[in-house]
């Protein structure tokens, strides 16, 4: 299973990376090949309303997809755990102020914030990536807080505290090299929400604008046609789960290696 | 009790500050929407001293607040209606099919956790996990089409979209539903499992009890608890995540108002419908809690 996950993984940013290094014309229109079926007339995945080739789009998509699931997920990381750690550590009014934004931002549940982030900043692939990350980093926030809750007392702490380290370096130097492994399964089960929160978003009309690709913006485009073209919505989906899929088992099987059990619960 | 009662008001609270500064992110300004980019400028500044948006931001703020309090939403600016009343008119559709989708889930998930944990690493164990598997991975915005291509287009069973047809709330309620149903199925399954080697169940089984009376009896209401808590946390992500699985299905909810809303920068709209589901949330989760106290001894005598 893990090896699947893994090659699909590999397909996926390798599919990211094509279209940077082929000749690509993915909004290029034919009229002639309008639905054409997959394996047909030269179009490996078939094509859309427009004749539109699903290979190039699904290609393109691809890259949308990576790009906005590694850098909302990377600000997110950073943010949260900065946030987390200060807060943890710090305790007293640092702490307080954290832990009710924390709470504030949990009290919308799912999609909720980045669908009113992204209404009220306007379609365009920066404003997802920044609805992302603004939903994203309370994860990793109450992840590395409640870790140093418990890590602040361990012996290396209060070595480094009785040597007389100040307070960053502990934290940066103590706490935080320690965050890393159940920080990493959080990361790889937060690419793979980010992946399905950016293809949702999408689908709504509030991601990526027309023409360019993303996958959630091909299944919006392709459900006006299921009935004469099913393979518009199929190819994507099927794209899209085998991702989040193989990033959510890598995620379990990271957890299981790394032997991390608690996962950010309060 | 009273400090939780109190955090739920800080939270609310804060919620309500969270959505109202959701409009300083708006790029220009409300009053294009209304008057067009192009209009005079003594028009303009008409609309904003209208509709306040010349006094400082705290001052709105701490109106927004007081405004809220007091049930009053705002006006729609395309609608030209109270915002409270447009969702009061779509919520019966919307809480309709999140109770046919947590019915969906409590078909799906009790019996399919309940079979995988007894059978374990059984043929069923096996078929449960690759649902759980699927619902995790598979979004709602695919496996709503992927339902009406099988079941409407292909046999003809149940509506496309809209909700006036009979059974048009299946596919929604299924859609809806799925990937909760897959959560709890896991959830309901590792805790019975944990459950299984409790020494209270060994007390029961040497009493005397049969192996049903155990397990419905003794194992299920344990297990249950931490299924009520995810259901609970959950209850809320179904109406976030009904504003998907309703523009699918073109369903006359709560949902698909906000994405009308946000297509039509009606901004007191967004923010109201973004409100209400963010308060429902969190009394729900409220709510959630009391009741575990309610049917947990344990949790009552810490509390």
């Amino acid at each position: 299973m893990i090896r699947f996950a893994w090659l699909i993984l590999i397909t996926w940013m390798g599919m990211a990376i094509l279209p940077l290094v082929l000749p690509m014309t993915p909004d290029r229109i034919d009229l002639k090949a309008m639905f054409v079926p997959p394996m047909h007339a030269g179009y490996l995945l078939g094509a859309d309303e427009l004749g539109r080739s699903l290979a190039q789009r699904l290609l393109d998509g691809a890259g949308i997809s990576l790009l906005v699931a590694l850098v909302s997920v990377a600000v997110s990381a950073l943010l949260g755990t900065l946030l987390g750690t200060v807060a943890g550590y710090l305790g007293g009014w640092p702490d307080r102020i954290v832990s009710r934004l924390i709470e504030v931002f949990l009290a919308f549940p799912g999609l909720l914030l980045a669908i009113a982030l992204a209404g009220m900043l306007g379609p365009g692939i920066g404003n997802v990536i920044l609805a992302l990350s603004l939903m994203g980093w309370v994860g990793f926030a109450r992840l590395a807080r409640n870790q140093v809750l418990s890590l602040k007392q361990r012996d290396h702490v209060l070595a480094a505290v009785a040597l007389g380290r100040s307070q960053g370096e502990i934290m940066r130097l103590h706490l935080v090299p320690l965050l890393l492994a159940p920080l990493l399964v959080e990361a790889s089960f937060g690419v793979a929400a980010a992946v399905i929160a950016e293809a949702g978003l999408s689908f709504l009309g509030l991601g990526v604008q027309p023409p360019q690709a993303s996958w959630g913006s091909m299944i919006r485009e392709g459900v006006r046609y299921l009935l004469v073209a099913p393979h518009l919505v199929l190819v994507p989906g099927i794209a899209l789960s085998l991702v989040v899929l193989s990033v959510n088992l890598l995620g379990d099987h990271l957890r299981d290696y790394l032997d991390v059990s608690a996962r950010g619960s309060a | 009790m009273l400090k939780r009662l109190f955090d739920t008001f800080i939270v609310l609270l804060g919620v309500t500050t969270l959505v109202f500064f959701l409009t300083a992110l708006v790029p220009g300004d409300p009053v294009d929407v209304l008057l067009g980019e192009h209009a005079a400028a003594a028009d303009r500044e008409a609309i904003r001293a209208s509709m306040g948006l010349d006094r400082p931001l705290p001052e709105r703020w701490w109106q927004y607040l007081a405004q809220v309090a007091q049930g009053d939403l705002g006006q729609s600016l395309v609608r030209s209606r109270p915002v409270g009343e447009l969702i009061g008119e779509r919520l019966p559709a919307t809480l309709q099919m999140a109770a046919a989708a947590f019915l969906v889930v409590l078909l799906l998930a009790l019996p399919l956790g309940m079979l995988a944990a007894w059978h374990q690493h059984r043929l069923v164990d096996r078929a449960a996990s690759l649902v759980a598997l699927l619902g995790q991975s598979i979004p709602n915005f695919w496996l709503g089409p992927l339902l009406v291509l099988g079941f409407s287009i292909g046999l003809g069973w149940f509506p496309v979209s809209g909700a006036s047809a009979s059974g048009s709330v299946v596919l929604p309620a299924i859609t809806l539903g799925f990937s909760l149903a897959a959560v709890s199925m896991r959830m309901l399954r590792s805790s019975l499992l944990e459950i299984a080697s409790q020494h209270y169940l060994r007390t029961a089984r040497a009493k005397g009890a049969g192996e049903s009376r155990v397990a419905w009896r003794h194992a299920l209401p344990n297990a249950l608890l931490p299924v009520i808590t995810l259901l609970g946390l959950q209850l809320g992500a179904l109406l976030a995540g009904a504003v998907i699985t309703e523009v699918v299905f073109a369903w006359p909810g709560v949902g698909s108002l906000l994405i009308e809303a946000i297509r039509q920068r009606d901004y007191p709209l967004i923010q109201g419908v973004v409100l209400v589901i963010a308060i429902s949330y969190v009394l729900v989760n409220l709510a959630t809690d009391l009741l575990l106290q309610w049917l947990d001894p344990r949790l009552r005598e810490q509390a």
